[in-house]
């Protein structure tokens, strides 16, 4: 290997190494009927951990979410409920069985969140932004 | 008699909303612990030198909403302890939302005024094995109110200003003790929150008349105040419980009792140690130091290790036979170690 090579092996390394990890934008999609147009990160994550039912405006819409494992499941309760999914059973489970609230319904994956949010009036979630199409309306993009 | 009333209510309601199994949501947990002592006296009528799984515990929890306003809840409950697995009604309740802001709860209902008494039973949901034994291993007839339910009536106010969370619950209702062994009635209580991203704050008030023939708190009123602070910042966990409680004209039972713990997450493992102590004026009382780890095997799943040592006090007056701190009779030694091993489950 002469030191052409060494040095296209070295700038391939570094750059993998190095690149920042790209992560696709997540959208909060609801139902295109719905009266909501736009909601606020602090409302999504109030909905999320069960402190609330309702957005600011009064509107009652009810979350779901994607299988456990997923990797924008991680990135969305990173970036937009703030709290590792490692603790989020232990939040819930103070919940549950003292009667106060129930965790979002689990759908599935980017797909059928999307056609569960086509479907049902009241229902938000959250998806690739890439897969929104005319089927349900964004109504924040998290970067 | 109330439970089976309450449970075939709550069966009813079911039935009568034409409410397919379908609708009905089931979550349970359970805890399999082991512990013993270096003590042939027994601890909290559970544990002694000849080790114990009597604090074991499962529950089941069923919940449906009638519809967008009501929803109907149960929880069962069995463990060791209570008749060797007996399952036992926890609490069951029919919720209406009247708003976003207040909701309305009406039946068997958990004691809400300490930080964990809702999900007493929940070992998943806490750092410790139990939560302390000083502040919630207390029974009812003394002067505290720790992990019962209660037949009555509870309004939840909540409002969200900025990025904190308030609430307000008054109650109202009666506990009923074991089997007919007595009650507490006119329980009247508040409990105020304010909770944040980080921690949450509560202050709360309870009073109640202590009914039990023969006994000598029969017709008392009993009132107890509470301050409780949960934080969970970054890392670091924090308890604190402080609670004064007193029964009226009989000074010596006036008692005083709180707890410490500080907890830090390592990924998955938590180490924490806690500090708690119980006194009462006529002398009786018990201290004692944790030290715990919290292992998540996985997010639904926890391996615990507890080292507790109990340091008792007993009643000058009523003689070393008699109870000293949790222990059925005084130890033999100034103080005991409790070693206990515990897995505790969700699902």
């Amino acid at each position: 290997m002469n030191i052409q090579k060494y040095l296209v092996f070295i700038i391939v390394v570094l750059g993998t190494v190095l690149a920042p990890n790209v992560q696709a934008d997540l959208a909060i999609v609801v139902n295109p009927k719905s009266s909501v147009t736009e909601v606020s990160a602090d409302e999504i994550k109030r909905l999320y951990i069960g402190k609330t039912k309702l957005l600011d405006s009064g509107a009652r819409l009810v979350p779901v979410d994607h299988d456990d494992g997923r990797e924008i499941k991680q990135e969305f309760y990173g970036k937009v409920v703030q709290k590792p999914l490692a603790r989020l059973k232990v939040h819930w489970s103070r919940l549950i069985f003292s009667g106060r609230g129930r965790p979002p319904e689990v759908i599935g994956d980017d797909a059928k969140i999307k056609a569960w949010v086509a479907d049902h009036e009241n229902a938000i979630g959250y998806i690739d932004a890439d897969m929104v199409d005319e089927s349900v309306r964004a109504v924040l993009i998290v970067k | 008699m109330k439970k089976y009333c309450l449970l075939l209510s709550f069966a009813l309601l079911v039935l009568s909303r034409n409410i397919s199994a379908a609708d009905l949501i089931w979550d349970g947990y359970l805890t399999a612990a082991y512990a013993q002592t270096n003590s042939e006296s027994s601890y909290r009528e559970l544990v002694s030198d000849q080790g114990s799984f009597a604090d074991s515990r499962f529950g089941v929890h069923l919940a449906t909403e009638v519809d967008t306003l009501w929803t109907l809840e149960a929880q069962f409950f069995a463990a060791g302890y209570e008749e060797n697995y007996n399952l036992v009604l926890d609490w069951a309740f029919a919720a209406y939302e009247v708003s976003n802001q207040l909701q309305l709860k009406f039946g068997k209902l958990k004691y809400p005024n300490n930080l964990v008494s809702e999900y007493y039973d929940v070992g998943l949901a806490y750092p410790w094995i139990r939560p302390p034994h000083e502040f919630y291993g207390q029974e009812e007839l003394s002067t505290m109110v720790t992990s019962e339910a209660f037949n009555g009536v509870t309004a939840i106010f909540s409002k969200h200003n900025s990025s904190w969370d308030y609430l307000a619950q008054p109650f109202f209702g009666e506990i009923s003790l074991e089997e007919g062994a007595g009650a507490i009635s006119k329980l009247l209580g508040l409990k105020l929150t304010a909770a944040h991203d980080i921690a949450e704050l509560q202050l709360s008030v309870a009073q109640g008349r202590i009914n039990y023939e023969g006994h000598e708190y029969d017709e008392k009123k009993k009132r107890i105040v509470t301050f409780g602070t949960l934080s969970e910042w970054g890392n670091l966990v924090n308890y604190l419980e402080y609670a004064v409680s007193k029964i009226s004209d009989e000074d010596e039972a006036n008692t005083k009792v709180g707890y410490y713990t500080l907890g830090y997450h390592f990924g998955d493992t938590m180490p924490h140690v806690t500090f708690s102590k119980f006194d009462q004026e006529n002398g009786w009382g018990q201290k004692s130091v944790i030290l715990g780890v919290k292992q998540m095997l996985n997010p639904s799943m926890a391996l615990k290790f507890e080292f507790q040592r109990v340091t008792p006090e007993d009643n000058p007056e009523t003689g070393a036979e008699m109870e000293a701190g949790l222990f059925e009779e005084a130890p033999e030694s100034e103080t005991v170690n409790v070693f206990t091993i515990a897995v505790d489950v969700v699902f």
